[in-house]
């Protein structure tokens, strides 16, 4: 296993893995409809005379440029629904953990507001860790179509798509500086055009961008890319 | 377990990719991301 698996994990290493993901990156076009990103994994690391060692994570969160209250509690509703056979507590930590996993340390800054994000689920056996799986990767439409639809015919100014176009590039950084499994998947020997493929089309940096006090784009800043509960 | 597993998967990307239209479904499913061909190897 790379480095970035056995740092957290070292009862693994020396250990032969397999690994099986579905994870996606969905850039739209338009502003008004939130990027978004979710991963389904299930990784067994096995060694001969030993038990072997397997477990389930992934998750999806939300990356909107222009914020909606009742987009952003209808996705979180959704992901709710999703953890609700699974304890009461599933949702609060699950969503935390992702508020945690998905910050820009260099920018104080979150990615998006979040979502569902876990690791290492193996408690309480595997058809139940499955059953988890499952419940997450089918809530997964149910929570990004209706906002897509209600979003999609939006007109939007060029200026949208401007700030549009430097949120992305928040992402780009993110992704590149931060996250596990992009590093994990070229350390591995990856095939890079699939780990790159979470990157946007399109993407501008802007020095010291400035935002109107006030505006759509502040409340996105200030108020939707802060941590909180939305239901 | 992992054939269960990769059953669900692959039917859950065909879902994903015929909800949102046009996404190219076929691109991704045939293609081993980060396979290497054997557990000996290591699969990741």
């Amino acid at each position: 296993m790379p480095k970035s698996a056995t740092a957290l994990r070292p009862d693994l290493e020396g250990r032969n893995y397999t690994a099986l993901g579905l994870s996606l990156v969905l850039h739209p076009d338009n502003p008004y409809i939130p990027t978004t990103h979710a991963n389904l994994r299930f990784f067994i690391a096995e060694e001969a005379g030993k038990d072997p060692i397997w477990w389930f994570g992934g998750g999806f969160d939300l990356t909107p440029y222009y914020g909606f209250d009742e987009d952003a509690i209808h996705w979180h509703q959704t992901a709710k629904n999703a953890c609700l056979p699974f304890g009461d507590k599933t949702y609060h930590n699950y969503k935390k953990w992702c508020d945690d996993y998905f910050y820009l340390s260099h920018r104080d800054e979150q990615r998006g507001i979040g979502g569902l994000f876990f690791d290492d689920l193996n408690e309480g056996g595997f058809e139940k860790c499955f059953e988890f799986l499952q419940s997450v990767g089918n809530h997964f439409i149910k929570a990004y179509l209706p906002i897509v639809e209600k979003r999609m015919n939006f007109p939007y100014t060029p200026k949208e798509k401007e700030f549009q176009l430097f949120r992305r590039g928040r992402y780009v950084e993110f992704n590149l500086i931060q996250d596990r499994g992009t590093l994990f998947g070229l350390q591995s020997g990856g095939r890079t055009e699939s780990i790159l493929m979470s990157l946007p089309p399109t993407v501008k940096w802007v020095y010291q961008y400035k935002i109107e006090s006030k505006s759509a784009e502040d409340k996105l800043t200030n108020y939707f890319l802060k941590p909180k509960d939305w239901i | 377990m992992i054939e269960q597993i990769k059953k669900y998967l692959l039917d859950l990307q065909v879902d994903i990719c015929e909800e949102f239209g046009n996404l190219d479904s076929k691109s991704l499913i045939l293609i081993p991301i980060y396979g290497k061909g054997t557990m000996e190897e290591g699969v990741g």
